[in-house]
């Protein structure tokens, strides 16, 4: 086995560990009546990991993987999961004006300057400001209202 | 031939405001992510309260069918549907646009959802009482069985690994069984307080494509790689003349739509996939398909416009509503004192035809605008990756938050994102795992009202019927025909391997 089918293999591996806990937890239940469709569904998927993992063990697949740019994406993982867990303190539009202040100025690929800073102020700005007339005024959605707005 | 006699109703200064500020209005709520046509005939019916019946039904009708086409524009432009009936579209849409043809996708969505829109109209005028018929021969079996066919779609939608599409389309349904059982009410794998109320399709819809598109802009941003490709011009007259020519993937799109939109219950969302993948299998070299293929594009897009004529058939005559959007058209029916059946035809033919002929009049107007919106699709496709992945996720958190006006809703939404980023990376599609949260309810609603209509004879309940068995073969033919082809696909690759 080379690097990639190992890599393959692990997946299907937990692929199947994931079916199976989907399985324990449709069958571990009292009521079955309730939970006869996901035992069918889970029983299904079961199968078919058990199957894709015999695929990967003969290596019998095609398919590639991509690798993962942690590096990047963790920034903005960050940056979505605080905008989101703060729309209840800061309110709605304070967060998604944070979120889009952090992530247009982080991702920019133009140097650190004042320039850049008012570029990503004025964007977020009109977009926040999109947002309420399209979200609020327009479709009177009513969004939560924190400290801030 | 009693419809031509009402189209001068349509055109009294009053009605063609309302139906083309209903069309514009319609295309730019349908590009809102978040907002499917369900949602957006549902927020105008408190509007026409005051309108007269015909104008209440125009404005509505032209909602409706510009909602479904408008839901095409984000999808192909920034990869995310505007409503469950495109994602079909974004399969090919979306790569399309990243090879700068935008502006031609877009205007093969649009002549496409005339073509299918008008086709499945005239089958409303004209075959109102056979199709009202044959819908109500679709019982729980016959439902059961056509969400199964829809299921088998599901491997070869997954792109590469058949085995891969039908293990992300069992995930899909078996996160549609959170919440509550449909049919005796109880709570199930509630592990979370935000999964209370189960896995919403639009949040996950909005979750599975904005989310892993963002991670991808902000994975790309500062190398200036994964932009779109300068956008190439195109006339609108060479699309129409392309369009046109694509006779299979338009015949499959429409037919499948009227087909799909008889059925109570199914939707668009079934009948663009459906489309896609009967295309997708018949064509020549099904290869192409998710890489930015125009039969993708026009299939889907008719597939799902064309529903919405045959949609209107058994909500018409029998109350039954074809998909949901048609369910809350059938609200602003009853709100304006119309009940459906007979009288509709007879009592009230003039609000009824001049309802029917603003869908024709408005199918038209959708694809002027939809076309004029094409234009300006060059603004879309230069704006930078950092720009554009903090509009996508503020997009998506507030048209997630406004489906049912919860944060819960938003938190799924960012965790099934970030998840299927991973998972798309490891080979797995979110096409089928949308197609099963989706279809999820629909199988197992069905089947538990048929075990309980069956009583002791389950065996021959669902394999009894005509309808039935046809759909069972074609099950078996979807399921082998995708192995079929992955086999084919391993073949030709170890051959350009060992040479």
């Amino acid at each position: 086995m080379n690097i990639t089918s190992n890599r393959r293999f692990f997946v299907a591996l937990l692929v199947a560990l994931i079916a199976g806990a989907m399985f324990q937890a449709s069958y571990g239940q009292e009521n079955s009546e309730v939970y006869l469709f996901p035992m069918i569904v889970s029983a299904t998927m079961l199968g078919f990991s058990l199957m894709s993992l015999i695929r990967e063990t003969f290596d019998l697949c095609v398919d590639d993987f991509q690798p993962f740019p942690f590096a990047r994406l963790v920034p903005a993982l960050v940056m979505m999961a605080g905008g989101v867990a703060l729309i209840e303190t800061l309110g709605m539009y304070a967060s998604a004006f944070l979120v889009l202040c952090l992530v247009s100025f982080w991702y920019s690929p133009q140097e650190n300057s004042k320039r850049r800073l008012v570029q990503t102020l004025v964007f977020a700005t009109g977009f926040t400001a999109f947002m309420y007339l399209l979200f609020s005024l327009l479709l009177n959605v009513q969004v939560p209202r924190g400290l801030l707005i | 031939m009693e419809f031509i006699q009402y189209f001068s109703e349509v055109f009294t200064p009053v009605n063609l405001m309302i139906l083309v500020f209903g069309t514009i209005g319609g295309l730019l709520l349908g590009a809102t992510p978040g907002l499917s046509p369900t949602m957006a005939v549902a927020l105008l019916i408190p509007f026409t309260f005051n309108m007269e019946p015909a104008s209440s039904l125009i404005m509505l009708g032209a909602v409706y069918t510009s909602t479904v086409a408008g839901g095409a524009v984000s999808g192909i432009l920034v990869n995310i549907p505007g409503a469950p009936a495109n994602i079909a579209t974004i399969m090919d849409g979306h790569p399309m646009a990243r090879q700068g043809k935008a502006t031609e996708a877009l205007h093969y969505c649009f002549i496409s959802s005339l073509v299918g829109g008008l086709i499945g109209i005239f089958l409303l005028i004209f075959f109102t009482p056979p199709l009202a018929e044959l819908a109500l021969k679709f019982g729980p079996a016959e439902l059961f069985w056509i969400s199964i066919f829809g299921i088998t779609i599901i491997a070869s939608l997954g792109g590469g690994s058949v085995i891969k599409g039908l293990i992300s389309g069992c995930v899909g349904l078996w996160l549609s069984t959170i919440g509550y059982n449909p049919v005796l009410g109880e709570e199930r794998f509630v592990f979370s307080e935000h999964l209370a109320g189960g896995i919403h399709v639009i949040a996950a819809l909005i979750g599975l494509f904005a989310i892993p598109q963002v991670l991808t802009l902000v994975s790309t941003a500062s190398f200036g790689k994964g932009k779109l490709a300068e956008l190439r011009s195109h006339s609108v007259l060479r699309s129409f003349l392309y369009n046109i020519r694509r006779v299979k993937a338009l015949t499959i799109g429409t037919i499948v739509g009227s087909i799909v939109g008889i059925i109570p219950g199914a939707g668009g969302q079934i009948a663009g996939l459906v489309a896609y993948d009967q295309t997708k299998k018949m064509s020549k070299d099904p290869s192409q398909f998710g890489k930015g293929e125009p039969d993708g594009v026009i299939a889907a897009e008719s597939a799902n416009n064309a529903m919405v004529g045959p949609s209107l058939v058994p909500l018409l005559t029998l109350g039954i509503p074809g998909s949901p959007t048609a369910a809350v058209l059938l609200g602003g029916l009853l709100i304006n004192g119309l009940f459906p059946g007979p009288d509709l035809f007879t009592v009230h033919a003039a609000v009824t035809w001049t309802f029917i002929d603003s869908l024709l009049v408005g199918q038209v107007l959708m694809m002027v605008f939809g076309l004029t919106i094409a234009r300006y699709s060059v603004f879309v496709t230069r704006i930078p990756n950092h720009v554009m992945a903090a509009a996508v996720i503020v997009l998506a958190i507030f048209g997630t938050y406004s489906v049912q006006n919860s944060i819960s809703d938003v938190v799924v939404m960012m965790v099934l994102g970030t998840l299927m980023y991973f998972a798309a990376r490891l080979g797995f599609s979110a096409a089928p795992l949308v197609l099963g949260l989706i279809l999820g309810q629909l199988t197992e609603t069905n089947f538990l009202q048929g075990r309980l209509i069956a009583g002791d004879d389950v065996w021959s309940y669902f394999l009894d019927g005509g309808i039935s068995k046809l759909v069972i073969g074609l099950c078996f033919l979807s399921i082998g025909y995708s192995i079929h082809n992955e086999r084919k696909q391993i073949i030709k690759r170890r051959r350009e391997v060992e040479a």
